[in-house]
């Protein structure tokens, strides 16, 4: 369970985070959403633990981000960030194993092997292991991003779920990858009873696959829960400054403008 | 990617040859029945030891191993400097860290007669220190003050430029006021000179190598973490502030020891960690053994043969490594990518 409790944060002199209360049950899918400079980035960075707020706390399973040392805190979540670049030439393997690093000291045990092993096939990238990681395509870097942050959660007999966090994961993927890596997302979020929390912009991806949206806008949240409660032609209207056309076939809705 | 375990064989069998064929030939060639003879002679404290026993043990081998160990430590800064500014053109002479030696070394060159001598010849490489971490932190506290992103590389190298020709011309102003003799030991140091080692400063500088070497290899897990950037690595458990801490530590106190002792070496710490990439791929726990190891063979036989060009006279050294780093590095700019 990832809370947090009344946040107030200064961005710059004219926007500023306040009286945020969330709260993230494990299981599900939650996204935060809302126009450019409504803060959610800086909201994800005070989730992630980078950004101490002015007021209030986050807590991973009750306990305070802001006390828990560097290295326990990377073995309860990771953060896939838009950055897919890597300074000097690195296989791909490794850039994988970069993600448990906080898991061994001196070399890679044999458990951190499988594990990087188990999260390459997962996201499709085993057989790219060898290659030069500068010489793959956007899209391939961002599978192997995807491999590296949930080789650091991956743990299998850890009591308390972790927590998976990324700021607009779909960025350099098509629409192909981009259903797929959500699906995946899904059953992982499932199989290992983790909790994911991201940034995206597609409203019809949120629609589909939200369990939870928090909608900000200027700072505030001014809408969160179910996303098919969050994602209503008002609040999309009031955020976005646009007049969306719901339309709903069934089961699922389609946002249009 | 070369096998590691032959490779670091290879390696120490040539850093062994190199320390016999080097320290034999010179102004006067040392056979090596007279090496062996010399070094029986001198660990079993017999007497009778002749001028070409006397010129391997008292001259030759410490220059050699001073020389094996300038080259490891100037390797060692580039490639903890590189990982961690995330850049493969930084090096401890971009950084501001050698000119900051340089500066705080001709001041004891100028002034160092009226100093007390409380501290004997480490006044030195101290003094060396104390200019060496003042530029140092000039040069990462400024780019902390002018950019938002701490990150910016470029920025910081451009300050490092600043910074750099601010010292330099402190240096150039020092030796513009010295007296004779002093100035030209200023002159002849700031291209590197390594005729002064004795066993005394060949053990200082050894184990500040050492000790260097060892608690880099203890970085190797977070600075491979920095080559996804300094927020990506700090999401994965690292502490970043506490690495740079210790890599600019590390980088000062190995730069100005040896730089008090030899003067300014430029090029070495920027070439070594592109060759050792190209031999086994990107991690630095390789990458940082590596480069010591082919830094102390480069800068061996570069003093090799700054004795054997122009002998029984000598080049200084710097201008050796200077002509053959430059074609170097830009040969390897020209490559895109590396081979694995």
């Amino acid at each position: 369970m990832v809370t947090l409790e009344q946040i107030k944060y200064k961005i710059n002199p004219t926007l500023a985070l306040s009286n945020i209360n969330l709260c993230y049950p494990p299981g599900l899918v939650h996204f935060v959403m809302g126009p450019n400079g409504s803060g959610k980035s800086t909201l994800m960075n005070i989730i992630n633990g980078i950004i101490r707020p002015d007021e209030g706390r986050v807590c991973y399973n009750g306990c305070n981000v802001h006390n828990t040392s560097f290295e326990k805190l990377a073995r309860q979540r990771a953060m896939l960030s838009q950055h897919l670049e890597v300074s000097f030439p690195t296989r791909v393997h490794q850039v994988v194993m970069l993600g448990r690093t906080p898991y061994f000291n001196y070399n890679p045990s044999l458990e951190d092997e499988d594990i990087c092993r188990e999260a390459m096939s997962f996201f499709d990238v085993l057989k790219l292991g060898e290659k030069n990681y500068n010489e793959l395509s956007g899209g391939e870097k961002q599978r192997v991003q995807f491999a590296r942050v949930c080789s650091q959660i991956w743990d299998n007999h850890s009591p308390f779920s972790k927590i998976l966090l990324s700021d607009e994961p779909l960025t350099f993927l098509d629409v192909y990858y981009q259903y797929d890596f959500l699906e995946k997302i899904k059953t992982l979020v499932l199989e290992k009873n983790l909790i994911f929390i991201a940034v995206i912009h597609d409203l019809n991806i949120a629609l589909k696959y939200g369990d939870s949206v928090a909608l900000l806008n200027q700072g505030n949240v001014v809408a969160q829960g179910r996303a098919k409660d969050v994602l209503n032609v008002e609040n999309i209207e009031r955020a976005y400054r646009l007049k969306p056309v719901l339309m709903n076939n069934g089961d699922t809705s389609v946002v249009t403008f | 990617m070369v096998n590691k375990g032959k490779l670091i064989f290879f390696l120490l069998m040539c850093l062994f040859m190199s320390l016999m064929v080097t320290s034999s030939l010179g102004a006067v060639d040392i056979s090596l029945t007279e090496i062996a003879d010399s070094l029986v002679i001198y660990v079993t404290g017999q007497k009778g030891a002749s001028l070409h026993h006397r010129i391997f043990i008292e001259i030759r081998l410490p220059r050699a191993i001073m020389a094996a160990m300038v080259g490891a430590a100037l390797s060692l800064g580039g490639a903890l400097t590189q990982a961690y500014f995330r850049n493969p053109i930084v090096e401890p002479g971009l950084l501001g860290t050698s000119s900051g030696a340089a500066f705080g070394a001709a001041l004891y060159f100028v002034f160092g007669s009226a100093l007390p001598q409380f501290a004997g010849s480490f006044i030195l490489p101290i003094m060396a220190c104390m200019g060496a971490g003042l530029s140092s932190v000039m040069v990462v506290g400024l780019t902390k003050a002018t950019t938002l992103e701490s990150s910016s590389v470029v920025n910081m190298l451009l300050i490092a430029i600043a910074v750099n020709s601010i010292f330099l011309s402190g240096v150039g102003f020092l030796s513009y006021i010295a007296k004779d003799p002093q100035a030209r030991s200023i002159t002849f140091w700031s291209m590197g000179n390594l005729s002064g080692t004795n066993w005394q400063n060949l053990m200082l500088v050894t184990t500040v190598v050492m000790v260097s070497l060892v608690a880099s290899m203890r970085l190797a897990k977070s600075l491979n973490a920095m080559v996804m950037g300094a927020r990506d690595a700090a999401m994965m458990g690292i502490n970043v502030k506490k690495l740079e801490w210790w890599v600019l530590l590390i980088n000062v106190i190995m730069i100005s020891v040896v730089t008090s002792f030899v003067g300014i070496i430029a090029f070495v710490g920027l070439i070594t960690p592109h060759f050792a990439r190209l031999l086994r791929g990107s991690n630095q726990r390789d990458i940082l053994l590596l480069s010591t190891v082919l830094g102390a063979l480069f800068l061996m036989w570069a003093d090799f043969l700054s004795r054997m060009i122009v002998r029984p006279a000598e080049l200084p050294i710097g201008i050796l490594t200077s002509f053959v780093g430059g074609p170097v590095l830009i040969y390897l700019l020209r490559k895109k990518a590396y081979i694995f």
